[in-house]
C-alpha cells in the first residue's frame, strides 16, 4: 500500500554523512574478514625472515642438507601464503570500494533529483556528472582500504620492528631514528598538496560545467560561428587546469621523494654500524642478513601507510567538495507519512501571493484568485508578465515568498511531491523528452506512479494509448514512424506475410491513380528518385550495413561495371557532376541545408576541388585510381530526381537499364552475394514497411505526395486489420537523445499525451501548444473542452484566437492579475485583453 | 564518353536560374549568388485546389510559379489570380510573420519553393545581396505609399506610419 512506503521519506541527508560512515555501512562482515586475513598475512610475512636467518646460520653454516630443504620449503610456503592472502585482500578491498561507491552514487543521485528546481538553474549538468562519476570514483579506493591498509601495515611494522629488536636492539633503535623526521615533514607537504588538490577540483568542476554548457548549446555556437570564442574560453580553463595539475603533482612527487630519501638513508647507518659489529664478531652474519631483510621489509608497509595517508587526505578533499556542492535540503517531503496520498478535486485558491527572487526582483505581486474544480482557465498577458511563474508556483516548482497558495484547502508548501505528482499534470512550453521509445515517453507518468506504489494506477493498454494519441494529434506521426520501421522477417513472419499480401492490393487500389506520387519498382523502368547504383543493382543489400553508397568499393560490382562498359562512362559523368556542383558549394556559405540535396558531401568537397584542379591541369585521362574512384562514387550516388546541377543523359539511362538486366545472372555466376534483388514476392529486408507495401518509393517532387501516400496506406491498413500492429512498431520508434528525432510540435504532442494518459485532477499547460500547427491546436483545444467539469485546467495561452471557449480568462501584467472574467465580459469591457487581442 | 545528349534539355539548375532572374525581388543579384539560390530551391507540383501557402501559418517560404495558375484568397474571398513567373511570399525570406492570405492552386501548378531556413544564411553571408533585396523591398513599400497617398480618401498613418 502506498501509505506503507517510504516512511523514511525525509532521511538524514546524504550530504551530511562523514566519509568514514561509508566504511562500515553494510561492510562489517567484509571488513572483519579483512582483519582476519590481515593478521594471518602479517604472520606469513615475518616467517621468511626467520627462515633466512636459520638457512644461513643452521643449515648452510652447519652443512645440514635436510634442514636446508626444510627451511627452504617453509620459506617458500610462507611467501606463497602471504602473496595469495595479499591478492585476496586486494580483491576484497576493490569489492568493498566498488559496492560502497555504488551506494554512495545511488544515494547522492536520489538526493540530487529531489533538489529544488532553482538549484538546477545555478549548476551545469557537466558539474553534476563530474562530481558523480570522477570525484566519487577516487573515494571508492579509500573506502575499500580504510580498515585493512592501516591495519596490515601497522601490524607489519610492529611485527618487523619487534623482530628487529629481537635480533639487535641497538641496530633496531638506529633503524627507527629517521622515522620521526619523516612523520614531521611528509604531513606538511601533504597539507599543501591538499590545498593544491582542492584548487584543482574546483577548476576541473568549472571546466566540466563549461563543456556541459557548450555541448547543450552547441546549436548557438554553430549559429554564431562561436568556435574560436569557445575555444579561447576552453583554452584558458585548460591552461589553469594544467597549472593546477602541475602544482598538485609537484607536491605529490615531493612526498614520494621525501619518503624515498628517508628510506634509503637507513641502510647507510645499518651497513656502517652493523657491518662493524659483524667484523668485530658481536653480531653473526646470518643475523645481519636477516636484519637487513627485515629492515628492507619495513619500507613497504611504511610506504603504503604514507600512500594511504595521501589517499585519505585526497579523498577527504574530494568528498567534502562533492557533498558541499549538493548540501541543500529538498523543499518538500517525497511521500506522506501516516496518511495516503491525497486525491484532490482541483480547487485552487491564491491569496495575496507574491514571489520575489533571491536578488530581490518581484516577479509576482499580490496575486489573488480562485479556480473552481473542473474550471477551464486561460492565463494570458504580455511577455514577462509572470504567467509561467504563476503556474510554476501553483505546481510547487517555485516556492512563493508571501501570501498563500492552496489546492483543495492544503497549502502547496505542505503537500508532498507525490501529492502533487499524482494530482497534477504539467506540460511546459519546451517539454523534456527522454531518450528511448515513444512508448517509454508516453508511459513515463504511469510507470512512475506504479513505481511509487500507486495501486489505483494501471498502465494504459494499446487502445487507450491510441485514443489519447489521436486526441493530441500525434497518431499519424506514430503511424508514420511505424511505416518507416524495418523488420527482421524471421522475427515478424506474420506481419511480413500480411505486408506482402497488401502489396498487390495497394497497387491495384491506389497505384493506378493519376500520378500517385510513387515510383514503383519496375524492372524495365528507371528509378528517378533512386541512385545510379540502386538503378543498376535494382535491389538492396540484405546486410543493412552495406549500402549503395559503398558500391564503388565493391570489387565484384566494379568488375561488372567494367564488363557492362559502364565504368569509364560513370567516371566521366562523375567529373561532369563535380564540375557543375563544386563551384556552387565553394561560393555558398557552408550550412547543413546546402548539402541536404547535394550529390557531394560536405566532408568530400575538398577532395573534389583537388580532383577538378587535376583535371584542369592534366586532363581526365591522367587521373589516378583514388581520384577516379571519387568520381565513380559521385556518379553512382547521383539521383536525377534529387540532384539538379546536371541533366542525366538518356543514353546513360539506357546503358544502366541494360546493365541492370544482366546483373542477376552475373551475381549468380560470381558466388555468394548480400544483394537482394527487388522481387514482388519477397520482403525487402533493408527497406521500411512503407516501401515494402508500396513496392516502390515516394516521388518527393509532388507536394503533399507523402501525406497522400500515408493516407492511402492508413486506409489500407485499416481495411486489412493491420493498423494496430504498425502503431505498435511506431510506438517502438527511438526518439533519440532528448527527442532529437522529433519536431518541436511532435515533442509537445507527446508531452500532452503523456499527461492526458495520466488523467490528473489538475492540468497545468504552460504554452503547451505553441509549436503546434493550426489543425493540431484546434484538436487539442477541442479535447480540453471535453475535460471541462472533470478536470481543472490552467493554461498559459499565447494564441489569443484560441481562448474564446475558456470558462475564464486571467490577464496578467507586471506580475499582477489585472483582469479576471469571461471572454465576453472582458472583451465588452474593452480593457487589457481587448487591447492585447487588437494588437495580436 | 558521349555526353552530347547532355544538351537535349536544360538541367533544372539553369531553368531555376532563368526563372529567378525574371523575379523583380531578385533583380540585380550577382550570377554566382543567383546560382546558389537556384541550387537551393525546391520544385513542387501542386494538384488543382491544393493549398500552396496556408493563411494564418508562419510564413517560411517564398514561391515562384513555374507553370499553372493559383488564387490568392483572403478568408472566403478570392483576391487575385497569379500565374507563371510571379513570386509570392518574398518577405518570408527576410523575416517572420503569419501569412495573411492563402495561395491555392487553380490548375495543376508547378512552383519553385524558396525556404527561408536555406536562404537566410546565404543572404547574411553576402551583405551586398541582402542590400539589393532590401532596396527592392524599399522600392515596393514606397510604391504602396504612393498608391495610398494618391487615393482620394484620408490616408491612414497608424503603426509605423508612412515612409
Amino acid at each position: 500500500m502506498q501509505q506503507e512506503m517510504r516512511k523514511d521519506d525525509k532521511p538524514s541527508m546524504v550530504t551530511k554523512r562523514t566519509l568514514y560512515s561509508w566504511v562500515l555501512e553494510k561492510n562489517v562482515r567484509w571488513q572483519c574478514l579483512l582483519v582476519l586475513l590481515v593478521t594471518v598475512t602479517v604472520g606469513a610475512r615475518v616467517l621468511p625472515l626467520e627462515m633466512q636467518k636459520r638457512i644461513i646460520n643452521k643449515a648452510i653454516g652447519m652443512g645440514n642438507k635436510d634442514l636446508l630443504l626444510l627451511y627452504s620449503l617453509l620459506f617458500l610456503g610462507s611467501v606463497l601464503l602471504a602473496s595469495s592472502l595479499k591478492f585476496i585482500i586486494n580483491l576484497l578491498q576493490a569489492y568493498i570500494g566498488q559496492q560502497t561507491l555504488k551506494r554512495m552514487r545511488t544515494k547522492l543521485y536520489a538526493h540530487i533529483l529531489r533538489l529544488p528546481l532553482l538549484f538546477f538553474r545555478t549548476i551545469q549538468p557537466g558539474q553534476v556528472v563530474n562530481a558523480q562519476i570522477n570525484e566519487l570514483a577516487t573515494i571508492s579506493g579509500f573506502v575499500g582500504s580504510a580498515v585493512s591498509v592501516p591495519l596490515i601495515n601497522v601490524f607489519t611494522l610492529l611485527a618487523m620492528g619487534g623482530y628487529l629488536f629481537y635480533l639487535n636492539p641497538l641496530l633496531a633503535g638506529l633503524s627507527f631514528v629517521l622515522y620521526p623526521l619523516q612523520v614531521f615533514v611528509v604531513p606538511k607537504l601533504q597539507q599543501r598538496g591538499n590545498e593544491a588538490n582542492r584548487y584543482r577540483v574546483n577548476i576541473s568542476r568549472a571546466i566540466s560545467g563549461n563543456i556541459g554548457e557548450v555541448i547543450s548549446g552547441v546549436h548557438e555556437v554553430h549559429g554564431h560561428a562561436g568556435y574560436d570564442l569557445e575555444n579561447d574560453k576552453f583554452s584558458k580553463q585548460a591552461q589553469m587546469l594544467l597549472a593546477a595539475n602541475v602544482r598538485m603533482n609537484a607536491y605529490r612527487y615531493g612526498i614520494k621523494f621525501a619518503n624515498n630519501l628517508f628510506e634509503n638513508i637507513g641502510p647507510f647507518l645499518l651497513f656502517l654500524v652493523g657491518g662493524g659489529m659483524t667484523i668485530r664478531g658481536h653480531f653473526d652474519l646470518g643475523a645481519l642478513v636477516a636484519f637487513l631483510s627485515a629492515y628492507s621489509s619495513l619500507s613497504e608497509p611504511w610506504r603504503e601507510l604514507m600512500e594511504f595517508y595521501q589517499l585519505l587526505e585526497d579523498s577527504r578533499v574530494r568528498y567534502k567538495n562533492v557533498m558541499a556542492l549538493f548540501d541543500i535540503t529538498p523543499e518538500h517531503r517525497l511521500a506522506p507519512v501516516d496518511r495516503e496520498i491525497y486525491r484532490l478535486r482541483g480547487e485552487i485558491d491564491i491569496r495575496g501571493m507574491s514571489y520575489q527572487t533571491a536578488e530581490g526582483t518581484k516577479l509576482l505581486d499580490g496575486v489573488s484568485l480562485h479556480i473552481h474544480p473542473g474550471e477551464l482557465v486561460a492565463l494570458v498577458g504580455f511577455s514577462g508578465s509572470g504567467k509561467s511563474t504563476l503556474v510554476q508556483v501553483i505546481s510547487q516548482l517555485i516556492p512563493y515568498t508571501d501570501g498563500n497558495v492552496q489546492v483543495d484547502g492544503y497549502d502547496v508548501r505542505d503537500l508532498t511531491k507525490l501529492d502533487m505528482a499524482e494530482n497534477m499534470g504539467i506540460v511546459p512550453q519546451h517539454p523534456f523528452i527522454f531518450s528511448g521509445t515513444i512508448r517509454d515517453n508516453l508511459l513515463y507518468s504511469s510507470q512512475a506512479s506504479l513505481r511509487n506504489g500507486m495501486t489505483r494506477i494501471e498502465v494504459p493498454d494499446l487502445d487507450r494509448i491510441i485514443e489519447v494519441v489521436q486526441q493530441v494529434g500525434i497518431f499519424v506521426d506514430i503511424l508514420k514512424f511505424g511505416l518507416q520501421a524495418t523488420l527482421a522477417p524471421e522475427q515478424h513472419a506474420d506481419l511480413v506475410a500480411s505486408i506482402l499480401a497488401m502489396r498487390p492490393i495497394f497497387r491495384e487500389h491506389y497505384g493506378t491513380q493519376n500520378d500517385c506520387g510513387i515510383e514503383f519498382f519496375d524492372p524495365t523502368a528507371y528509378l528517378d528518385f533512386g541512385s545510379i547504383a540502386q538503378n543498376i543493382v535494382f535491389g538492396d543489400f540484405a546486410d543493412h550495413r552495406a549500402r549503395h553508397e559503398k558500391a564503388f568499393r565493391n570489387k565484384k560490382f566494379l568488375a561488372y561495371l567494367e564488363q557492362a562498359e559502364l565504368l569509364e562512362t560513370l567516371v566521366a559523368f562523375g567529373a561532369t557532376i563535380a564540375a557543375a556542383t563544386v563551384p556552387i558549394l565553394k561560393y555558398a556559405v557552408q550550412t547543413p541545408e546546402l548539402y541536404a540535396d547535394s550529390p557531394i558531401k560536405r566532408e568530400d568537397l575538398d577532395e573534389y576541388v583537388v580532383v577538378l584542379a587535376d583535371i584542369a591541369a592534366r586532363g581526365q585521362e591522367s587521373l589516378k585510381t583514388p581520384a577516379r574512384m571519387l568520381l565513380l562514387k559521385l556518379a553512382l550516388n547521383f539521383s536525377p530526381g534529387r540532384h539538379k546541377t546536371v541533366r542525366m543523359p538518356k543514353s546513360l539511362r539506357h546503358q544502366i537499364l541494360k546493365a541492370r538486366a544482366g546483373l542477376p545472372e552475373y551475381a549468380s555466376r560470381t558466388g555468394q552475394s548480400s544483394l537482394q534483388f527487388y522481387d514482388p514476392n519477397q520482403y525487402i529486408q533493408s527497406r521500411s514497411i512503407r516501401d515494402n507495401i508500396l513496392f516502390g518509393q515516394p516521388k518527393m517532387y509532388r507536394a503533399g505526395a507523402m501525406e497522400r501516400i500515408n493516407q492511402n496506406l492508413i486506409q489500407l491498413l485499416i481495411e486489412e486489420g493491420a493498423l494496430e500492429r504498425i502503431v505498435e512498431q511506431g510506438l517502438d520508434f527511438q526518439v533519440g537523445s532528448m527527442g532529437e528525432y522529433l519536431s518541436g510540435g511532435q515533442r509537445q504532442k507527446l508531452a500532452l499525451a503523456r499527461v492526458f494518459l495520466k488523467q490528473p485532477a489538475i492540468y497545468i499547460l504552460d504554452e503547451a501548444t505553441s509549436a503546434l500547427d493550426n489543425a493540431s491546436q484546434s484538436r487539442t483545444q477541442n479535447f480540453l473542452q471535453t475535460l471541462r467539469g472533470k478536470h481543472t485546467i490552467v493554461s498559459v495561452v499565447h494564441r489569443l484566437d484560441t481562448i474564446a471557449h475558456y470558462d475564464r480568462i486571467l490577464v496578467m501584467k507586471a506580475g499582477k492579475v489585472v483582469e479576471n472574467g469571461s471572454y465576453e465580459d472582458l472583451m465588452a469591457a474593452k480593457g487589457v485583453l481587448y487591447g492585447l487581442i487588437g494588437s495580436a | 564518353m558521349d555526353l552530347s545528349d547532355q544538351h537535349e534539355g536544360q538541367c533544372e539548375l539553369l531553368t531555376n536560374m532563368n526563372l529567378l532572374r525574371e523575379v523583380q525581388f531578385f533583380k540585380g543579384l550577382a550570377p554566382e549568388f543567383l546560382r546558389v539560390m537556384a541550387y537551393l530551391c525546391e520544385r513542387q507540383l501542386f494538384a488543382p485546389d491544393q493549398i500552396i501557402l496556408p493563411a494564418g501559418e508562419p510564413a517560411e517560404v517564398a514561391v515562384v510559379l513555374i507553370r499553372g495558375s493559383a488564387l490568392i484568397e483572403r478568408g472566403e474571398r478570392c483576391v487575385a489570380t497569379v500565374g507563371a513567373g510571379q513570386c509570392l511570399g518574398g518577405m518570408a525570406l527576410l523575416g517572420r510573420f503569419r501569412l495573411l492570405y492563402s495561395l491555392r492552386a487553380e490548375t495543376e501548378t508547378e512552383c519553385l519553393v524558396l525556404p527561408r531556413r536555406k536562404f537566410m544564411p546565404q543572404f547574411m553571408a553576402h551583405p551586398e545581396a541582402l542590400a539589393l533585396v532590401t532596396q527592392e523591398l524599399i522600392s515596393t513599400v514606397v510604391a504602396w505609399d504612393r498608391q495610398q497617398l494618391d487615393r482620394p480618401d484620408t490616408v491612414r498613418t497608424e503603426g509605423l506610419g508612412m515612409l
